[in-house]
């Protein structure tokens, strides 16, 4: 399984994912995933029936600076897709 | 991806966070402390005021092999050796080093100041002290008048002077101070459990009970209150629930990060927290105090599940244990509770609380997705989650403390050597570190920055200060009553 990793921001109330050669931006996560996905499988570093993990760390700036003392991380998730099937 | 920036493996952070430096700050101290059981006393040099009516007579070198420098060298030796090293951990995590070194200097004397001025015996010495000092009478406030005077010039500062604040701001960290000096009180915990492991380990099984129905108790019914009371959205009503009922900024950035909210709500929760924090300090103390002087222990829990920073917690549990202890020295003459085991009750509970946070955000995580975003199958946290949510300073904590415990276990006839290091860290330094804490927490507490939350505020405000209090005093009085604190001197 292949792994692709990507910073998470949020600015203006939009989500923007970043990394390995690949930027997205979108409302919300769930349309952010399926445009990086459309992304990583137009880039052609995988063939099709891989599967491929996508990690997403969201950085730690999107904290306030006064408020990273109590708490430093927001959160990562990871979605994951066959290269060349639909999204489900 | 910038590697410092992000948390991606188990290091992630290690040198760049406040968390971690605490744990780096604890643990040298305990380290050198830990010297003396080979026979050198490294942390002997530490100094800080004492009870005093002469002027003169009120500072204390901590170690007796130390005590050459004289007050006056010893004030410079503890000023110069937590200036750099507080400024190696300031240069780490990529602050201006110049600005802090100035505002921490001026920090540190303000506090320095207030600590001095609130050891006056007049305002500090117990009843049982009157004849040492020749006083007929005193406002017996212990170390919390003290503490009281920091936190009051602080606020003042952050609030009338606001210049003065921001350039305080550079090294006003109450967070990374009090984690510190809860790595110090670790030491303290272990040199107890020398004398009282029973009691120790009780006080510790107690505080993850009542942590456990705190969690299951408090969450829900905030959640309830914040949708049916006051028609307040999911993304809104999860984080102010979680701010108000588990450990304030972290739990609401936690929860905000794990239903992946947009990211001004928890800074609005945060603000709130900060800023209520104030009111619970000041508050809770004399009301526990006046009410629950029969169950010292259950009034330390009781702080521990409603005061929701870090900093506060440990600031509201140190007032109450000198309030206490000294209500008590006036109410029974003769008998004085030993100082710390109230503070260590609401230490420990709140320290459950923060542990949990990582394992109750994981949880919500995986509910949103599949009960509220009804999206299963599609992302998911990591496990890695819970360990980036984790307080790492408890691991100073409780290294500080099992170390002690081992030496008692394993080499008994080190205990009074060991005695000798842990005292300066454990007393002088953990002081030192509540002191500049309050200082900072009344510095970066700017009541005008509730303006424009008006129902968030009304509803955290009806939580924090009408429903948790009473229910976090119900359900510690359930698992705490009867343990009372040991007796000074037996």
């Amino acid at each position: 399984m292949a792994v692709v990793e990507i910073v998470l921001e949020q600015r203006d109330g939009r989500w923007i994912g970043r990394g390995e050669g690949l930027e997205a931006e979108a409302p919300d996560l769930f349309e952010l995933d399926e445009l990086l996905r459309r992304g990583i499988e137009a880039s052609g570093r995988f063939p099709a029936g891989e599967r491929v993990e996508v990690f997403q760390a969201c950085d730690r700036r999107m904290i306030p600076p006064w408020m990273r003392p109590y708490h430093s991380h927001y959160f990562n998730r990871t979605f994951a897709f066959v290269v060349g099937e639909e999204a489900t | 991806m910038a590697a410092s920036d992000v948390n991606r493996k188990w290091t992630s952070g290690m040198l760049s966070t406040e968390d971690w430096w605490a744990v780096w700050l604890g643990l040298l101290m305990v380290l050198l402390g830990l010297a003396s059981v080979f026979g050198v006393d490294l942390v002997g040099w530490v100094t800080q005021p004492r009870t005093w009516i002469e002027p003169g007579k009120g500072f204390k070198v901590a170690g007796r092999a130390w005590q050459g420098l004289g007050p006056a060298g010893g004030f410079l030796v503890t000023y110069l050796v937590f200036t750099a090293v507080t400024m190696v951990g300031a240069a780490c995590m990529r602050w201006n080093v110049r600005k802090y070194l100035c505002a921490w200097t001026v920090l540190y004397l303000i506090t320095w100041g207030c600590w001095f001025l609130g050891r006056h015996a007049r305002i500090a010495a117990m009843s049982n002290q009157y004849e040492t000092y020749g006083i007929t009478w005193s406002l017996g406030m212990g170390g919390g008048g003290a503490y009281l005077l920091c936190l009051a010039v602080g606020l003042a500062i952050g609030n009338l002077f606001k210049r003065a604040a921001a350039f305080l701001r550079e090294a006003a960290k109450p967070e990374w101070f009090i984690k510190a000096a809860i790595v110090y009180l670790g030491v303290k915990l272990g040199v107890k459990s020398m004398e009282a492991a029973g009691f120790a380990f009780d006080i510790a099984v107690a505080g993850a009970a009542a942590t456990v129905v705190a969690y299951l108790l408090f969450w829900p019914v905030s959640y309830l209150i914040c949708r049916r009371l006051f028609r307040m959205t999911r993304e809104w009503a999860a984080c102010l629930s979680s701010g108000v009922s588990v450990c304030g900024v972290s739990a609401a950035v936690a929860t905000g990060g794990a239903i992946k909210a947009r990211t001004f709500v928890p800074v609005a929760v945060s603000i709130l927290v900060v800023v209520c924090t104030i009111f619970v300090i000041v508050g809770l103390p004399p009301i526990f105090t006046g009410t629950l002087l029969d169950e010292p222990m259950v009034a330390g829990s009781a702080v521990g599940m409603t005061v929701k920073t870090d900093g506060g917690d440990a600031a509201t549990g140190a007032i109450l244990d000198d309030m206490m202890r000294a209500a008590k020295a006036k109410e029974t003459p003769g008998e004085v509770w030993q100082e710390g085991w109230i503070l260590t009750s609401a230490i420990m509970t709140k320290i459950w609380i923060d542990m949990f946070i990582g394992i109750w955000a994981f949880v919500l995580a995986f509910l949103w997705i599949y009960r509220v975003e009804r999206k299963p199958g599609h992302a998911r946290p990591p496990a890695s989650e819970i360990w980036f949510r984790f307080p790492k300073f408890v691991l100073g904590y409780l290294f500080a403390w099992l170390v002690y415990v081992l030496i008692a276990a394993v080499a008994p006839g080190a205990t009074g050597a060991a005695k000798v290091g842990a005292v300066p860290v454990e007393g002088a330094m953990r002081h030192l570190f509540f002191m500049l804490t309050f200082t900072s927490i009344g510095v970066i507490t700017d009541f005008s920055k509730l303006r424009g939350i008006g129902k968030p505020a009304l509803a955290y405000s009806l939580m924090q200060f009408l429903i948790i209090p009473p229910v976090a005093l119900v359900i510690a009085w359930i698992f705490h009553h009867g343990m009372m604190p040991p007796v000074a001197g037996r």
